[in-house]
């Protein structure tokens, strides 16, 4: 038996009206009890198709869209853990952004995996891992937003230009050897009067 | 009792030093599409193991005190670490040999019992976001090891000896994350392991200058004394900076043999 035609006048149950103003309802609802985010989209540099990576991602553009963190009570994921390579910060987060605000302000119809969002208030870079688009499953008959999965950068120097004080993660991390984790100097010092290196360090001495 | 004093002559610790001082200047390139380097970046290294107050502490001078963004990770980074000590009965020696050293008590001389032979394990880690970054840092340290590489340290401080160090590339292998499910992270880590064959050493005592030394000379059959010879320092009181010479004296035994 076919679904009753009085009630449905496309896919699912709801009418194009109806579903205009669920968009528009959760346009306001987010604009409401949402954050302004900063998205920045990846753009692909130097593709490597064997091993389907991109070790010269560009992030040069910026939006600013308003979302909405659907885990409010605080960040999940491990938190701050303690590893043989230093301390990393695994948090991660879902938000919520309107389809059509996205659209608007973006012009891409989705968001992708692998691009930026800015959280402003705690300074948070997160990647999108994932886009939830099925979640809940076309209410009205069509989609009004995404749940975005983030979970902090993992940074290898990329090209992060946006203008914005995202930039200065290149200026906190490039030179890691001395500032964060590394211990490349004092290593260096500690050895000179230990290690007879007569013969040059076949590590250290080359041209690039 | 081992020992009736302490002694730590930091040989271990500066094994370490000197293994670190391998692969602390290792250096991956961003190659552009046209073959230019864009970016040229050093690979943090650190020891592996560290107490979580002080990393904890570190970390936060740019994670908190600093209105910077934060990120999980920045990568690539090396770190490396002992993850055992064991005898190696392969380079056993003699035990009774000493070595002699100068020591600055003009009356007194140090001496060592030969070091005494242990391999030390070193697990090195890498951890890099890309596969061709990874790839960069491992053909950089391959083919310096066939399969080992050897270092030359000075041992102890102050002490003008000099051993050379074996360190043997024994194996590598990877952890690479990529399959689950989506949203969870990939993580791509290299793990090599090396062995270095080290020397730990043994207390260093005082010993004083001989400046006497008697031969008596016996004969066998009968168990009876013929002479003795003694050759000494002369003045007996004289420091090796002072003036001195050798007296030798001869001595006949009371009853000559018929």
């Amino acid at each position: 038996m076919p679904t009753n035609h009085f009630f449905q006048h496309g896919f699912g149950i709801g009418t194009e009206s109806e579903q205009r103003l669920l968009q528009q309802l959760v346009n306001e609802t987010i604009q409401i009890a949402g954050i302004d985010f900063v998205y920045i989209p990846r753009k692909l540099v130097k593709l490597d198709e064997i091993f389907k990576e991109d070790t010269l991602s560009e992030f040069s553009k910026n939006y600013k869209v308003e979302m909405y963190i659907e885990n409010y009570d605080g960040f999940t994921g491990e938190g701050e853990m303690i590893g043989k390579f230093g301390f990393f910060l695994n948090d991660q987060m879902r938000l919520i952004v309107s389809k059509e605000r996205f659209f608007l302000i973006v012009g891409e119809t989705y968001p992708k995996e692998g691009d930026l969002i800015y959280y402003p208030v705690s300074k948070h870079l997160f990647e999108i891992k994932w886009i939830d688009d099925k979640n809940p499953l076309y209410p009205l008959g069509s989609r009004q937003y995404f749940t975005l999965v983030c979970e902090t950068f993992k940074y290898s120097h990329e090209n992060i230009q946006t203008n914005t004080e995202i930039d200065t993660i290149a200026t906190r991390y490039d030179d890691d050897v001395n500032k964060i984790f590394g211990k490349n100097t004092i290593i260096d010092q500690k050895a000179e009067p230990l290690i007879d290196f007569s013969e040059k360090n076949p590590f250290s001495e080359r041209n690039l | 009792m081992l020992t009736n004093n302490p002694f730590y002559f930091s040989t271990i610790r500066n094994l370490v030093i000197g293994f670190g001082k391998l692969l602390n200047n290792i250096q991956i390139q961003k190659i552009k599409d046209n073959g230019t380097v864009e970016k040229v970046i050093k690979v943090p290294l650190a020891y592996a193991s560290a107490d979580k107050t002080i990393t904890m502490l570190q970390s936060q001078v740019v994670t908190r005190n600093k209105d910077l963004p934060e990120i999980k990770i920045s990568l690539p980074r090396m770190s490396y670490e002992i993850v055992g000590i064991s005898y190696d009965t392969t380079r056993m020696s003699q035990q009774l040999v000493k070595n002699v050293f100068k020591s600055t008590n003009p009356n007194l001389f140090k001496t060592q019992f030969r070091p005494v032979p242990y391999n030390v394990e070193f697990e090195v880690g890498i951890f890099v976001k890309y596969m061709d970054e990874g790839l960069q840092i491992i053909e950089q340290i391959l083919p310096y090891f066939r399969p080992f590489y050897a270092i030359t340290m000075y041992p102890i401080e102050n002490i003008d000896m000099k051993i050379d160090i074996p360190i043997t590339l024994t194996s590598i292998s990877k952890e690479d994350t990529y399959e689950g499910a989506v949203e969870e992270d990939r993580i791509i880590q290299w793990t090599m392991n090396f062995t270095a064959n080290a020397w730990v050493f043994p207390p260093i005592t005082n010993a004083k200058v001989i400046k006497r030394a008697t031969t008596n000379f016996f004969d066998l059959g009968n168990g009876q004394k013929i002479s003795s010879t003694t050759v000494e320092v002369d003045p007996i009181t004289a420091n090796v900076d002072d003036n001195w010479t050798v007296k030798i004296t001869e001595n006949l035994a009371e009853s000559p043999r018929l």
